[in-house]
């Protein structure tokens, strides 16, 4: 990928995921590792430390003769994923209004979503 | 690589970290495992475990990350000490002259200021025991004399039974005042050793000021 997807960046990839549906690590890293172009072995550190700042919770679902453990978002991680998503709008309107814009003169184009 | 190759491998690289961090990262990676249809293809798309052992070690903050941090953050490296300059070390050179005589005489009457401070106590050791020693022998004396006393009372008794009598009693009284000063001497001596040792023991077994931690 040209552009490589920046840990915090991971961080609230995750939690934007979590907060649809808990998840297990391996379906985690699929969904991520497909779409982001991160390796494999970045998304273990964000887990455990998402886990450790209280924003994730963790709970074995057993399964074929073992467990299988979720990730689910807590209270204190819906409040982190909605500081990253206003954080992410602030970022892309800056970059966007550098990147794509082809005008010399006036303001940034519009929007549209 | 094998499956337990990989466990063995991640285990060890992370054996810095506690057991609890340890066996997290072990049992994500062995559901990892557990999860992935092909467990040959799994391994492989994880690649090397030494990268995964340092991102987790980085992560962790066991290990500093080997990129080069980000020029604002940038710790400002810290200047060597003064004295290990190559200025501090001409600085010594050029003034040596001056300063050499200076220490010298410094070192002197520091000796000196020792030898006189080491007189001082000798002298002041060997004044006290001079006069332990005088005051026994002086009570020693008086002891004496009385025995001496009564026994040449006795010559002179067949002369006068007066001057005897006068002479065996002060002879008497002497003696008895030689033991009697002699033991309250010794009481006295064995008193102030008692009150000197007690006076050191409280402050116990003080630690050397440069002692232990001392680099």
């Amino acid at each position: 990928m040209l552009l490589p997807v920046s840990a915090s960046l991971l961080e609230a990839c995750v939690l934007a995921i979590l907060s649809r549906e808990d998840t297990y690590g391996y379906r985690l890293t699929q969904a991520l590792t497909k779409s982001l172009g991160v390796s494999e072995s970045a998304l273990y550190p964000v887990l455990r430390r998402l886990q450790k700042d209280g924003a994730l919770t963790t709970y074995d679902v057993a399964i074929s003769g073992r467990n299988r453990r979720y990730y689910r978002l807590s209270p204190h991680g819906e409040q982190l994923l909605e500081a990253y998503r206003a954080e992410w709008e602030v970022y892309k309107q800056s970059v966007e209004e550098i990147l794509l814009r082809t005008e010399g003169e006036g303001p940034a184009p519009e929007e549209t979503r | 690589m094998s499956r337990e190759e990989f466990l063995r491998a991640l285990r060890e690289g992370l054996s810095p970290l506690s057991q609890e961090e340890r066996d997290a990262a072990v049992r994500y990676y062995e559901e990892f495992l557990d999860e992935a249809q092909d467990e040959g293809v799994a391994i492989e798309e994880l690649g090397d475990v030494r990268h995964i052992v340092e991102r987790i070690l980085q992560d962790s903050g066991v290990v500093a990350p080997k990129q080069a941090p980000q020029a604002g953050a940038a710790v400002p490296a810290k200047p060597a000490p003064f004295y290990r300059s190559v200025w501090f070390w001409l600085c010594v050179v050029f003034t040596l002259p001056v300063t050499l005589p200076l220490a010298l005489g410094l070192a002197a009457c520091a000796l000196g200021l020792g030898l006189a401070a080491l007189a001082l106590v000798i002298g002041l050791g060997a004044g006290a025991l001079g006069l332990v020693v005088g005051l026994f022998a002086a009570v020693l004396a008086v002891f004496l004399a009385g025995v001496v006393f009564c026994v040449y009372s006795f010559y002179l008794l067949p002369a006068s039974g007066g001057v005897f009598l006068c002479l065996f009693g002060g002879g008497l009284a002497l003696t008895g005042a030689g033991l009697l000063t002699g033991l309250g001497l010794i009481c006295l001596l064995r008193a102030l050793f008692r009150a000197g040792r007690r006076r050191r023991r409280p402050a116990g077994p003080k630690p050397a000021p440069n002692g232990s931690k001392a680099s």
